[in-house]
């Protein structure tokens, strides 16, 4: 036999071998394959290529592992039993940029399933390969090891803590400022994803510089940066007061309002994150939010979109009128209630609805003044609706019911309370009846247009238990009118009429 | 005792009628009484009914009166032990403005009233104790009792002298003041009587002493209830009088006292009122201005109205001016946007031009957008003249790039490259420190490159060294076993060297020519020379660059 003839069996090899590879990866990359896949035992025969002779096999091997691992965390839980994980972390330190890539983004599909695989490639010692890959010249490199510490970081503050200690955090920091886009993406993404668990974490996020770099780039053009940055800093502004200060510090205001008029949801709904991260924590921060025009932009906001991209904007009008009267104010002049109300009635989810809910309810529980600008734009039956609605979960209710309780305590717009009476259970009749007994006695037009449009007749039918609120109530209200009224509202009033009718003795 | 002594000193010298009590006891051991000196012969009395005062009277009246010499002789030791219970205690006190009046135990020179009593008393039943064997026995005893109980009787008067109005009646009722001397006493007399009439005659004597006794013993009795009642009812009469007067006096001190005390009490009654007064009255201005006051502070400074107004006016305008510019922001995206698409179509027909640049019309043949039956030719056909057709090499280049990026796991799209300018610089701190000298720095900066090792060696030297490796054992991978000579016959033979090789001064270590000293006898030791490595170049510029590891500069 010549030469070329033994040689042509390895080059048939070889080529069967990569092409092996290579269709598995191809096939991985869609999901109906992979059970198929697996079920042909896949794994036991990508395990021994990790280890071919040849570069591309080897990549392309990790690569199909890594799309394998991707798809669920059985699969994933089969690469770390299979004992991958060791070979690929030593292999991470040693092999060409392309190897190191796809052995990231094994560790990236393995990590992010659960705690516990996470965990998994921590103890195989894969977190300080990874801190040597953030400083590798290739972006792609860093990426792929920004992306898994990331997902590793990102399951709960103990693994965060790990990837903290290893000293991923200046890297990343320095990650932001390549001029990769995707790169800087990740490594915000990653950011946020090792920030979001404990103050302390944010502050060691902090502590590396990344808010004035991340505050930087909030005005960069791409949308998808832009998703990560602004979930970033909100990651970092909701553990407490001074993080937040240290974000507002980076003059974030009024830049970050221009997000709210992205085109991408996404940044909407996280710019509108971070403003609400900052403005839930004290007064202050509030007040800085609506004097930079924040509330605006945020109504704004929750009018030009729909469904979950509302609900932090919501949240956030509830918070800042939560805090004080003035900043309520604030809130109704910015023409919010409105807004909220249109919110409440139009959204489907429940959850937005109590968000809404709760929101009015903190406007509207301060003055009469904040009451009625709720009361007048009809937002009490809605809510009441809500409320008696079998169908809305448990929380809208309780949510619908104390910002019911919330505005009717303070509400003296009695056009709006009228409605109220008709349908209202006792447990809410209560507060509108007490209303009514607040207002009554000191208005006579009050009192006039009470009995013409059928209120006091209401009143006599509520059938209440004696010597309970609901009944002092009705009896404040029942002496500001005189006696022969109330006699001519209560019920049976025509049967005892007749009654006399019937037992006159005629005069002849 | 010494106190005792002067106490009674100190009555006694202001009822200046009263025998001293010093000549008194110089008189009782003069008649060789046995009394013991050590005893406390008196005791200070109230004038009322203290308890054991009580006790003493009563035994005095039944020594006067029917004791037998047993019992007699019992009740001076019980009048010894009642006359010692107030002495151990000092003395006693009647306290005026207490009624009934209580014994107090202190030395009020002004209110005490003491009487000798005891010392007479037990001086007497010491006495009649002395003489059990007396002549006249029992009368004598009786007698000596009776002149005691006379003492005794006075005992009271006495203590009450005090009184200088009590004691002038009772000056008047005894005007003899002398126990010893009173003339009512007849059992006191009739010693001396007997002594005095002894000597007439016998049996008259005799028969006037039967008769006068027996006088006496008729009348005795009777005069000595007589006498008892006078003294019990006259004696009444003064404690009474006494004590009304007392009342009267108790009543006028506590007249004043309580009068003092209500007024007292008035004015403070008065003053707290006043007080009360005042501070409601000032509470009430304080309510007034602090009133004011908050009203003020809170509508100038927390509450104020029009300055809310203004912020909310401000708030509002802020926003319509924040929509506005967002609006344009917007807006600026918006046709940022459009144009990209714009742009991004115009590139797109421009690249299908090129591609199909081949639908260009020739001046023979139009072209399928050059239609001969239309007016004016597609805005295509302008487009095709105007693009350069599209190099079959440029193309195939471009598919191998999206080949190879669509290989990558981790980005799904090409590598994007920030469109716009980028950021302006992050403030940074000044760099500050003590620097190097310039000529120094100019020195390192021109100096020519020197690479270091790692530098030096390619960036795939492992690569290739590993390839090489692997090249290597596959050329030498013929089979794994080592060499076996074929056949066993020269087992045995020992390897000789060459002849060329061997020579007497062993094995040369390195090359071919060698220039040997032959002369051994010159040599100045018997080794040979040793060979000296050359220098290592690298490890001479140590320390000579800026970058020293681990050192800050």
């Amino acid at each position: 036999m010549s030469q070329r003839q033994v040689l042509q069996v390895f080059e048939q090899y070889q080529r069967a071998r990569t092409q092996f590879v290579q269709t598995v990866a191809e096939l991985a990359a869609r999901p109906q394959n992979i059970e198929t896949l697996q079920n042909a035992g896949v794994m036991s025969l990508l395990r021994p290529l990790l280890l071919d002779v040849v570069p591309t096999i080897q990549q392309t091997a990790a690569l199909a592992l890594g799309r394998l691992a991707n798809y669920n965390d059985d699969l994933a839980e089969a690469v770390v039993k299979g004992d991958i994980l060791p070979q690929l972390v030593y292999s991470l330190a040693e092999q060409n940029r392309f190897y190191k890539k796809a052995a990231a983004f094994v560790l990236r599909a393995v990590g992010k399933h659960s705690p516990q695989l996470a965990q998994a490639i921590v103890d195989c010692g894969a977190l300080d390969t990874l801190v040597i890959c953030l400083e590798d010249f290739d972006p792609g490199v860093k990426e792929a090891a920004a992306w898994a510490l990331g997902y590793i970081a990102r399951h709960n503050s103990e693994l965060s803590q790990a990837v903290v200690d290893a000293g991923a955090v200046p890297l990343l920091v320095l990650c932001i400022l390549e001029p990769e886009i995707a790169l800087k993406r990740i490594a915000a993404s990653a950011l946020s994803d090792i920030s979001k668990h404990s103050p302390e974490l944010a502050q060691t996020v902090v502590d590396a510089g990344a808010i004035a770099h991340l505050a930087q780039m909030i005005l960069n053009p791409d949308a998808k940066l832009k998703r990560q940055v602004l979930s970033a800093l909100s990651q970092i502004a909701k553990h407490s007061v001074d993080l937040a200060e240290m974000v507002v510090e980076a003059e974030i205001f009024p830049v970050v309002l221009t997000c709210l008029k992205d085109s991408d949801e996404y940044v909407k709904k996280n710019a509108a994150t971070l403003i609400r991260e900052i403005a839930k924590h004290t007064p202050e921060l509030s007040q800085l939010i609506v004097n930079a025009g924040g509330i605006a932009a945020v109504i704004d906001c929750i009018g030009n979109c729909k469904g979950n991209v509302r609900l932090p904007g919501i949240m956030m009008l509830g918070y800042v009128a939560a805090h004080s009267e003035n900043l309520a104010m604030a809130v109704i002049i910015s023409k919010g209630v409105p807004q909220l109300s249109i919110c409440l009635s139009e959204e489907q989810e429940d959850h937005i609805k109590a968000a809404a809910a709760w929101a009015l309810g903190q406007i509207g529980r301060h003055t009469p003044e904040h009451a009625r600008a709720i009361a007048v734009i009809n937002v009490l039956p809605v809510l009441l609706s809500l409320y008696m609605e079998t169908e809305s979960s448990e929380d809208l209710q309780v949510k619908a019911k104390k910002a019911l309780k919330n505005i009717l305590q303070k509400c003296t717009y009695l056009p709006a309370l009228e409605p109220l009476l008709h349908d209202a259970p006792p447990n809410i009749l209560k507060y509108v009846i007490g209303q009514f007994s607040k207002v009554l006695p000191h208005d006579s037009k009050a009192r006039r247009l009470f009995v013409t449009s059928g209120g006091l007749k209401k009143v006599q039918e509520i059938k209440a238990e004696p010597g309970s609120l609901l009944q002092e109530y009705i009896n404040t209200i029942n002496n500001c009118y005189p006696e022969e009224i109330v006699r001519y509202y209560s019920p049976g009033y025509s049967e005892a009429l007749l009654e006399r009718v019937e037992n006159y003795q005629p005069v002849l | 005792m010494n106190p005792t002594h002067d106490i009674t000193d100190i009555t006694f010298q202001n009822t200046s009628q009263l025998p001293q009590p010093h000549t008194e006891t110089h008189k009782e051991t003069a008649g060789s009484t046995v009394l013991p000196q050590s005893r406390p012969p008196k005791i200070l009395l109230s004038l009322f009914c203290s308890p054991p005062l009580h006790i003493f009277f009563f035994l005095i009246q039944r020594i006067s009166s029917k004791a037998p010499k047993s019992i007699d002789l019992a009740y001076c030791s019980l009048i010894h032990t009642v006359g010692k219970a107030p002495q151990a205690t000092g003395q006693v006190r009647l306290d005026p403005l207490s009624f009934p009046p209580s014994l107090h135990l202190e030395s009020d020179e002004r209110n005490k009233l003491a009487v000798p009593l005891c010392s007479p008393a037990a001086g007497w039943a010491g006495l009649g104790r002395a003489r059990p064997g007396g002549p006249t026995g029992d009368t004598d005893v009786v007698s000596e009792a009776g002149a005691l109980a006379g003492g005794s009787c006075h005992s009271p008067g006495g203590s009450g002298l005090q009184h200088p109005r009590a004691r002038a009646r009772f000056e008047r009722a005894a005007p003899d003041n002398c126990p010893r001397g009173r003339p009512g006493c007849k059992a006191w007399d009739a010693p001396r009587r007997r002594a005095a009439g002894a000597a007439p005659g016998r049996y008259h004597w005799l028969a006037g002493q039967e008769t006068e006794r027996r006088f006496v013993g008729q009348y005795r009795k009777t005069e000595h209830a007589a006498a008892v009642k006078i003294q019990s009812w006259f004696r009444g009469c003064r404690v009474r009088a006494y004590i009304r007067y007392l009342n009267k006096m108790m009543i006028v001190i506590q007249k004043w006292w309580r009068g003092y005390q209500g007024r007292k009490h008035f004015r403070k009654m008065l003053k707290t009122a006043y007080f009360i007064m005042k501070m409601n009255f000032y509470n009430e201005m304080a309510v007034r201005i602090q009133k004011r006051w908050r009203g003020y502070y809170i509508r100038k400074y927390i509450h104020n109205y029009y300055k809310l107004k203004k912020y909310l006016e401000a708030v509002s305008l802020n926003n319509e001016i924040v929509r506005k510019e967002l609006e344009q922001f917007a807006e600026t995206k918006e046709k940022e946007k459009e144009k990209k698409d714009l742009e991004r179509k115009e590139k797109k027909k421009d690249h299908q031009a090129r591609k199909m640049h081949y639908l260009l019309s020739t001046e023979q043949i139009p072209g399928v957008f050059n239609s001969p039956f239309r007016p004016s030719p597609d805005p295509m056909e302008l487009r095709l003249q105007k693009a350069k057709p599209l190099s079959h090499r440029h193309q195939q280049i471009k598919e191998n790039l999206t080949k190879e990026t669509s290989d990558f796991p981790t980005c799904t799209s090409s590598w994007t490259f920030p469109m716009v300018q980028p950021l302006p610089p992050i403030a940074r701190q000044k760099p500050q420190g003590p620097f190097r000298d310039t000529a120094e720095v100019l020195l390192q900066r021109y100096k020519p490159l020197e690479p270091t090792l790692r530098a030096a060696t390619s960036i795939n030297s492992l690569e290739k060294a590993r390839e090489e490796m692997k090249r290597e054992e596959w050329r030498n991978r013929i089979h794994d076993n080592e060499f076996l000579p074929f056949s066993s016959c020269q087992k045995n033979q020992k390897y000789d060297p060459l002849i060329q090789s061997s020579s007497k001064y062993g094995q040369i270590t390195y090359g071919t020519k060698h220039f040997r000293e032959e002369h051994h006898e010159k040599w100045v030791a018997n080794k040979d020379f040793e060979t000296v490595l050359p220098p290592i170049e690298l490890f001479d510029r140590c320390g000579k660059t800026y970058s020293r590891a681990g050192q800050i500069v």
